[in-house]
């Protein structure tokens, strides 16, 4: 009860100190627009006739007051594919990346915390998953249970655990020696609660700069799954399948690939400024 | 110390043998004959039946594996299915160019990163900061392919000051691959030079050193950086992998005659032994730079220097 | 303890930069070949762009395209194709059949190997025998019971059974002749042909750099003064990015450039000093279904697809319009090809009375199995076609080794695949249409009809060419009747040089010879 009452003011402490920093506001509002955007993107341009629907005589056109962002090599409008597309490629973004910053973070934080024969077996065992090339591992995963778009996620995601567990192994052994730790572990709290109360706050931001970057990466592995077959399947629009089918119209249209590139510094623009604020509000140091 | 070294260069054999192991069943499990993928569609069934036979795939794959390993002990990384030519021969005369592109890939994003990620930090919410910010996104969101094709068309095509592809053209020939496969890195490695510098500058000792008043520069360069290359270290170690690993697409754009496409070209065609050479290669290098990190962690910081006994 | 970690450090980094060098001057060492601007003005090494790299020197190792650019032209054959597809002797000075199984030999006196050995009967027996237990190529010489070595020049061939694909045969990049003494003196000292080639082809070798480029130098002793090279050297340059390789063409870092890329090609022919060359290639591409499962069993459904599916849109789709639609089933420059087909229009609307005809009034859904980029486009532009019948088409993409594997085994509702037909029409409609080959012997579609495989049969053995011509014929006519495949479209060969390169002679089969290029 009374535990649960101090994470609710906790949290609405960190929201009133976010809620001051603009930037991080400025990229919590572009997120959300995109996510409205991705919600009505029905309501806004019609998949059938606008996303899938082909007009192999007006290819390959630059933008214009009809076509926002020109067309494709179908001759279908970009603007309504990318919008469509994010429904796919935010979501495969977010999801990727929390599936390695979960498995690789707790790996990497026990790791980093228990140090010696824990952290030589863990780390070593993430050595093995490094060396594996992350497109043989999607290939196989896809290979053996389909290209649906959560299997499409989960390659995407496992390939990414070893740098989680590295980054949050070196960020949690770079503070595990201080002094509130010390404090914790006298007052008998238990190894997760230091890890995970103590620990882990406190050396967020190299976790929050890899997880933001990383979504971009993450869209990004797509398109090159997509090069090889995997991936999501035509018709449906998605960014890194849209960036790398307009490779080969690189010099003739290259908004082809502009576009969805856009689309995708914006949304990494907007994690970016809002995990920079989320790091500076859950800063315990700088608590007034 | 030294015993640390050789224990953790020890703990190679375990990875290697988990790597091989892993990737070889992966092989197997996935879909595909590599016989048929190496002759191709037009190729009767009978010669594939004779090269299956040939290659030893028709043995269950607990044997091939323990023939793979056998010859493994004897330092022998078997033959590509392939072309038939020895695997140690195929990587040996590519992974050099590989590993020329990364090293001078990181050479050019760890220059400019710290540098521009310390300044970054010392001055948050400033113009400085938020342009880097903006390039950095761009880099990161920047495809490889994207990039190089676009400094090939600038300065290849229209400037000639630099030729469009191959490595024979000694450093002319690196000038646009470094920048192409750099530039994703460095802007991983600013962001976090940046972010770490800020943690660090919060802290109690920097203001402590602050108020006795030791000047900007010496807290900034003494003090602060040390203690926040905890992070930086391990992402340059994890972007070296990924150099090593991910210039697939920037070998292929620049014709570079490294291990990235002839790696991509083994996963495809099925050759388990082209791949599995190239994976234990990369195993070792990933391991050896790992370590390189772990002893830095101590270098940089003496607290973790006492586990290393 | 900071001395250790510093002595580790500089030790890994020296080692990189020292293996970083050694690659640096092992790649050093093709910088001797020119670059195109020398070459144009006045040296004769001629430079070309190709997009993948060779897999063997070995003759007898490799089936593909990019391998045999370097080993046709460092080895020899006993027969070459003229432009008009005629066989004509090479190596050999004559042949002639004694009987259905039987053919006498004739070599050419004093053809010189680049060792300076001369070539005899012994050494074809050799090579023949040696491709024969290759099994990359040795499916080729299925025919031959026996090689008997009559005297230096003369030589006979013994077939298990009549066959008209012998000759053909013969001219495959793998039918090469090596030196058998060099070869075998080779592998005694337990070294392989590819570390060191040989042969007697217009060419000597002279390096390969994997994954770069190869190298080739005129041989001076070359037994046939009008094939001869006319310049001194062929430099391959490997390009597998599309883009760049059109660059490296208009920067003049190549002469020619031989897979132009179909999004290229509109530019190529609009740059100065380039020109870009067209020639037909036997390539057809299709899509087809699985004609033993439902509803694809039907032939008003397969006849439907045809009628329904706009190939236009799928070769400007697949391949920027670089095609030629196909109706047939066999490509235009291939030998065995023959107007014959039943030709379906874009018809949407008899598409439609056809499917409720067959029972399927209100459409249906199956799945496509594609591999590779092209034929995905391609995919997705059927898929907008077939959605005006009412017909749901699913894509899956997968890579080449899964698809051969599914669709080997069945799987499929409907595929699309291409092939590219070779000097032999056997080689095409055998494994293409015959039931032997249903499955992953080539024959997707599971078409099975026993008056086609007899066809093929007769038409493999008959020694009438006209009796052959018919049954060709005959075969085609009835595979488009039955519908067995929508043809979508042919690429065009297409090779791009600089203006002042000649000739180049293009082969509809990809077996360029590049001999001739000079400035």
């Amino acid at each position: 009860m009374n535990t649960s009452v101090k994470k609710r003011s906790m949290a609405a402490e960190v929201w009133q100190r976010l809620c001051r920093n603009k930037m991080a506001m400025l990229g919590l509002g572009i997120l959300v627009i995109m996510i409205l955007g991705a919600i009505f993107a029905d309501v806004i341009a019609d998949y059938d006739t606008m996303v899938v629907a082909q007009d192999m005589k007006n290819r390959l056109q630059g933008p214009s007051a009809e076509h926002w962002f020109g067309t494709d090599e179908f001759g279908r409008d970009i603007f309504a594919r990318i919008l469509h597309g994010s429904r796919v490629s935010l979501v495969v973004g977010l999801i990727s990346v929390s599936v390695s910053l979960i498995i690789g973070g707790s790996l990497g934080a026990f790791a980093g915390f228990y140090g010696g024969r824990v952290d030589n077996v863990i780390m070593r065992i993430m050595d093995i998953f490094l060396a594996v090339p992350s497109i043989l591992l999607a290939m196989t995963i896809v290979a053996a249970l389909g290209t649906d778009l959560i299997y499409v996620m989960l390659a995407i995601g496992v390939s990414g655990v070893p740098t989680y567990a590295r980054i949050v192994r070196a960020a949690v052994m770079s503070v595990k020696d201080q002094e509130f730790v010390e404090s914790a572990r006298a007052i008998g709290a238990s190894s997760p609660t230091i890890i995970f109360r103590e620990i882990l706050p406190n050396c967020m931001a190299p976790i929050i700069v890899q997880a933001t970057l990383s979504v971009a990466g993450a869209i990004l592995s797509t398109a090159s799954l997509s090069f090889i077959g995997l991936g999501v399947q035509p018709p449906a629009p998605e960014w890194g399948a849209m960036l790398s089918s307009g490779r080969s119209y690189l010099r003739d249209a290259m908004h082809i690939t502009l576009f969805p590139g856009l689309a995708i510094v914006i949304t990494i623009l907007a994690l970016n400024l809002l995990g920079d604020g989320l790091r500076d509000a859950l800063d315990p140091r700088l608590k007034q | 110390m030294h015993k640390y070294v050789i224990k953790r260069l020890l703990m190679l054999i375990p990875v290697i043998l988990g790597v091989s192991f892993l990737v070889f069943f992966i092989m197997s499990l996935s879909p595909g004959d590599p016989a048929r993928t190496i002759l191709g569609e037009n190729a009767p069934q009978e010669s594939v039946d004779a090269l299956r036979d040939e290659l030893g795939l028709n043995d269950p794959v607990v044997v091939q594996y323990a023939r793979y390993m056998g010859d493994l002990l004897h330092g022998d990384l078997g033959e590509s299915y392939k072309s038939g030519r020895p695997v140690f021969g195929e990587i040996a005369s590519r992974f050099p160019a590989t590993l020329k592109l990364a090293f001078w890939g990181m050479v050019f994003a760890v220059v400019l990163s710290i540098p521009i990620g310390i300044i970054s930090a010392t001055k948050q919410y400033s113009i400085t900061d938020s342009i880097s910010m903006v390039f950095a996104l761009l880099g990161v969101a920047t495809p490889n392919f994207w990039l190089g094709l676009m400094l090939i068309i600038a300065f290849s095509l229209h400037l000639r000051w630099f030729p469009s592809g191959g490595a024979d053209a000694g450093w002319k020939s690196l000038v646009l691959p470094v920048i192409t496969l750099g530039t994703g890195c460095m802007a991983n490695i600013t962001r976090t030079t940046r972010s770490s510098m800020l943690e660090v500058i919060r802290q109690d000792y920097i203001r402590t050193a602050k108020a006795k008043g030791v000047s900007h520069n010496k807290v900034i360069n003494r003090h602060a950086l040390k203690n926040a290359l905890i992070p930086v270290v391990t992402v340059i170690g994890l972007q070296f992998g990924s150099l090593l690993g991910g210039a697939v697409l920037t070998e292929a754009v620049f014709a570079w005659p490294g291990i990235g496409t002839f790696l991509v070209n083994s996963i495809k065609a099925k050759d388990t032994p082209a791949v599995l050479g190239c994976v234990i290669v990369f195993s070792i290098c990933f391991s050896i730079v790992n370590l390189c990190v772990d002893l830095l962690y101590a270098y940089i910081d003496p607290r973790i220097k006492s586990k290393y006994k | 303890m900071k001395k250790l970690v510093s002595v580790l450090l500089a030790g890994v980094m020296c080692a990189s930069l020292l293996t970083a060098c050694g690659g640096s001057s092992d790649n050093g060492s093709t910088g001797g070949a020119s670059a195109g601007n020398e070459a144009a003005a006045g040296s004769s090494v001629i430079t070309l762009g190709c997009s993948t790299d060779l897999t063997s020197l070995d003759p007898h190792n490799h089936n593909d395209t990019a391998s045999a650019y370097a080993t046709r032209h460092i080895y020899n054959n006993l027969v070459k194709l003229t432009a008009d597809n005629e066989f004509v002797p090479n190596l050999a000075e004559s042949w002639e059949f004694a009987d259905d199984t039987t053919v006498n030999f004739t070599l050419k006196d004093g053809v010189k190997f680049h060792n300076g050995e001369t070539l005899k009967a012994e050494d074809v027996k050799f090579s023949l025998e040696r491709q024969m237990q290759s099994p990359k190529v040795g499916h080729l010489l299925y025919m031959i019971e026996s090689i008997d070595v009559v005297d230096n020049l003369h030589f006979t061939i013994k077939m298990n059974t009549p066959s008209n694909a012998l000759i053909s045969s013969l001219f495959h990049s793998g039918s090469a002749i090596l030196c058998k003494s060099y070869t075998e003196g080779l592998e005694a000292e337990g070294k392989t042909l590819e570390s060191a080639p040989m042969g007697c082809g217009p060419y000597k070798f002279v390096e390969w750099v994997p994954g770069a480029s190869f190298t080739l130098e005129k041989f001076d002793d070359y037994f046939d003064a009008e094939t001869a090279a006319k310049n001194d050297g062929l430099v391959f340059k490997i390009i597998s990015e599309e883009a760049a390789r059109t660059i490296a063409l208009e920067n003049g870092e190549i002469d020619m450039l031989v897979n132009v890329g179909t999004s290229d090609a509109q530019r190529l022919r609009e740059t100065k000093g380039i020109v870009l060359e067209e020639y037909p290639y036997t390539n057809v591409e299709y899509f087809c279904g699985n004609t033993q499962k439902a509803p694809f069993d039907n032939v008003l459904v397969r006849q439907a697809m045809n009628y329904a599916i706009n190939k236009e849109d799928c070769a400007i789709a697949a391949q920027n319009g670089e095609a030629n639609i196909a109706d047939n089933y066999i490509g235009e420059g291939a030998i065995g090809y023959y107007d014959t087909v039943v030709k379906y229009e874009y018809n949407p609307e008899k598409a439609k009375e056809l499917l409720a005809e067959a029972g399927y009034a209100n459409g249906f859904t199956f799945t496509v199995y594609v591999a590779g980029d092209a034929r995905a486009r391609s995919a997705t532009a059927i898929q907008a076609s077939l959605a005006n019948i009412g017909v749901t088409m699913n894509i899956e993409q997968m890579e080449a080794s899964t698809f051969y594997e599914k669709t080997g085994n069945g799987e499929h509702d409907a595929c699309m695949a291409g092939w590219v037909a070779n000097a032999e029409p056997d080689n095409t409609y055998r494994p293409l249409f015959t039931s032997e080959k249903a499955g992953p012997g080539g024959n997707r579609s599971f078409y099975m009809n026993p008056e086609v495989d007899a066809l093929v049969d007769d038409a493999a053995i008959n020694p009438d060419p006209a009796k052959v011509q018919e049954d060709y014929e005959t075969i085609l006519k009835t595979l488009s009747e039955d519908a067995v495949w929508v043809p979508l479209y042919s690429q065009k060969g297409l090779v791009a040089r600089n203006e002042n390169l000649q000739g180049l002679h293009n082969s509809s089969i990809g077996m360029h010879d590049f001999y001739d290029l000079h400035y």
